[in-house]
């Protein structure tokens, strides 16, 4: 009764893949420009936007994504917003991976250490420079290994959009399960899939950071 | 004379790490009741021949002997002689989440299967023995690294095994600290235990050892008693090797 | 205007959702740990295909979304014959996901610093099996105990997904109750409060009887 061969079922969900890097993409990049800004504004040595930081970034990160989704997803009308899925889906994980890259990048400004700073600024170099020439660099290289893992996260992260509604591969994957009824199959390709595209980067994030732990 | 198996015995016994060969066909007798200091230079197998006593490394040719039975053997034979010998390592290798005493309980209750009061009881008289009775609750971090070394003596003893092997007891220890150690090893020394010991520490030697072996490039080069290794040494390798150590 | 007098109308039913929740994460919490002291010590020690094996669970688990490890067990599963209730095709997902991550947490906390006291236990005659589970373990564990209850935290955030399966958890009790009163933005607020609450006071109460677990910690000085 179903038009869909194995072939059919397949080629529907790798169809649907553009959507679901173009959904990590939108994710990651917008969570890093949040993130810098975020970041730069702990910089600049106020206590109150330091604390402010913090509290967001602690609120994210114990709720749910599922309800940060929701959350998005009815309240954003409220405020006049017509909200599609993918505006909702991507608000959240923008919020979500900006929560996470500010936490990265912050530790890992701090563990360069006071005397970097302190040897900078005796020189004469002015408190922006010596962030972007001295600091920067080294708290880089400290964040790159967490950074890139957590790309892992933001692609699996995706997966909740199909819950409200947006048609990326795991939305195919229950579509499709409700036309044909073989779910071993479509399960099986989707997992494949997102395998196909994480371990990658995970074996990757796990390399820089053992050459990391070497070089300290 | 009677024929009573020495309490160790090697028959040209080898073993390579790979290429490298750590020891070549050693032979040995150590008499039951005997305290041997084995020393020479490091990599020249001295650890590795303590270690192949209670199989931690394994050989790969030749016979090791413990009171006449072979220690090669399953694991479950290999644990029934381990049981058999006790051992003391260069970094104590306490168990952190235990008290002294728990240290010295633990195998006695799993191995030995002791009641808790006995295996208690026998704890508390050897941490007597080597002066520690007054740290028996606490943890291995609160203790400095001697009374640490002495806790991990009264566990070995707590195991009441033939033989109690040293693996270089003193050699992590602050100066300060290795007096109080060697000065329990003595006490032992006195107590008719047979004690294999790796130590560069010549004056212990001459105090308590019977017999000196004298290891170099995985064989074994000098042995016999420390008056003689000490007067003469028959070869130059000894003799560098005594001139580096006592300077 | 916010209202949420509807929605409390519902707290039974609310209240009733979180501890489905609650206790079908705890108890996946007990079978991730136990499936991860198993996992952690067979990747260490048995070489070859076994820990191959071990490999690709952890790597599978880590690097899919536990939605489709849910759908895959749920759907998948009953299509080959193995038919579960959703609550129990809930457990196992949960389980196994925690599984693998607790997996590579334990792990490294036995990288470092084991090799001594394995030694000396192996030496005093005791039996691997002993030798892990009484020496071995218990300082690793002591060493990664907030990585592990943050990842079980995690785990139970992430539980909301179970609602796509029909489990009566708390997010499918958020999505009845937002149908009958039509205050979606409300419930999910409120329901988001007790997610986020219930998610800090394990950490906190953790925090208080993480010594009694790990007593020799007492007196360690950072």
């Amino acid at each position: 009764m179903s038009q869909f061969t194995t072939w059919g079922i397949v080629s529907t969900i790798i169809g649907k893949l553009p959507w679901t890097l173009c959904l990590s993409l939108i994710a990651f990049l917008g969570g890093a420009v949040v993130a810098s800004l975020l970041t730069l504004l702990t910089t600049l040595g106020s206590r109150l936007a330091d604390a402010c930081v913090s509290m967001v970034i602690a609120t994210i990160q114990s709720m749910p994504l599922l309800m940060l989704m929701f959350l998005c997803f009815f309240g954003l009308p409220l405020l006049q917003v017509n909200v599609s899925p993918l505006l909702a889906a991507s608000v959240a994980l923008i919020a979500f991976t900006a929560a996470f890259l500010t936490e990265t990048w912050r530790a890992a400004l701090k563990a360069v250490p006071r005397g970097q700073w302190e040897a900078a600024m005796a020189s004469g170099m002015k408190h922006g420079d010596t962030l972007r020439v001295i600091v920067l660099p080294q708290a880089v290289r400290i964040a790159t290994p967490g950074t890139v893992g957590f790309l892992v996260q933001v692609v699996k992260a995706t997966a909740l959009a199909s819950i409200v509604g947006f048609m990326e591969i795991t939305r195919a994957g229950t579509v499709l399960n409700n036309i044909t009824y073989r779910p071993f199959l479509i399960f099986a390709i989707i997992g494949a899939l997102y395998m196909a595209i994480n371990l990658p980067i995970s074996l990757l994030a796990r390399r820089l950071e053992r050459r990391f732990t070497f070089n300290n | 004379m009677s024929q009573v198996a020495p309490a160790i015995e090697f028959r040209k016994v080898s073993k390579w790490f790979g290429d490298f060969r750590v020891l070549s066909e050693v032979d040995l007798k150590i008499g039951k009741g005997e305290k041997v200091v084995v020393c020479g230079p490091s990599g020249s197998g001295k650890s590795t021949l303590v270690r192949c006593i209670n199989q931690l490394e394994r050989h790969q040719q030749g016979d090791i002997l413990l009171g006449g039975t072979t220690v090669a053997g399953n694991a479950a034979h290999i644990r029934g002689i381990r049981r058999r010998v006790g051992m003391v390592f260069q970094q104590f290798n306490l168990y952190p989440h235990m008290t002294a005493l728990e240290n010295c309980c633990v195998a006695q209750r799993l191995v030995a299967w002791r009641s808790r009061t006995e295996a208690e009881d026998v704890a508390r008289a050897y941490l007597e023995r080597v002066r520690i009775a007054d740290k028996a609750g606490s943890y291995p971090h609160q203790l400095s690294g001697g009374q640490q070394q002495r806790v991990a003596i009264a566990r070995a003893l707590c195991m009441q095994s033939e033989v109690l092997l040293f693996d270089e007891p003193t050699s992590a220890l602050d100066p300060e600290m290795i007096r109080e150690v060697l000065d329990v090893m003595v006490t032992l020394a006195g107590d008719g235990l047979t004690m294999v010991c790796v130590t560069h520490e010549m004056g212990f030697a001459r105090q308590v050892a019977d017999k000196i072996v004298f290891m170099d490039h995985g064989r074994i080069v000098e042995e016999g008693a420390p008056s003689d290794f000490f007067r003469q040494q028959k070869t130059d390798r000894a003799r560098e090797f005594l001139a580096q150590i006592l300077h | 205007m916010l209202m949420f007098r509807d929605v409390f109308a519902y707290s039974d039913m609310l209240l009733s959702g979180l501890l489905t929740s609650i206790v079908l994460c705890g108890l996946a919490g007990f079978a991730g740990f136990a499936l991860a002291i198993f996992c952690a010590e067979l990747k260490r020690t048995v070489p070859g295909p076994a820990s191959w094996a071990v490999s690709a669970y952890v790597e599978t688990i880590r690097n899919t979304p536990f939605i489709v490890q849910l759908f895959f067990i749920y759907f998948g599963m009953a299509s080959l014959g193995w038919r579960m209730s959703p609550q129990a095709a809930a457990l196992v997902a949960l389980s196994l996901n925690a599984g693998a991550y607790f997996t590579e947490i334990i792990r490294g906390g036995l990288m470092d610093g084991s090799r001594g006291i394995r030694e000396a236990a192996l030496a005093q005659g005791m039996t691997p099996l002993q030798v892990y589970l009484r020496i071995v373990l218990p300082p690793a564990l002591a060493k990664v105990d907030k990585p592990l209850v943050g990842q079980f935290v995690l785990i139970f955030l992430g539980s909301a997904v179970i609602s796509q399966i029909s489990v009566e958890d708390l997010t499918s009790a958020a999505q009845f109750v937002q149908t009958r009163t039509f205050r979606a933005f409300e419930t999910y607020i409120l329901v988001t409060a007790m997610y986020v609450s219930v998610g800090l006071s394990f950490s906190l109460a953790y925090g208080r009887i993480r010594l009694a677990l790990f007593p020799w910690l007492r007196e360690l000085r950072q």
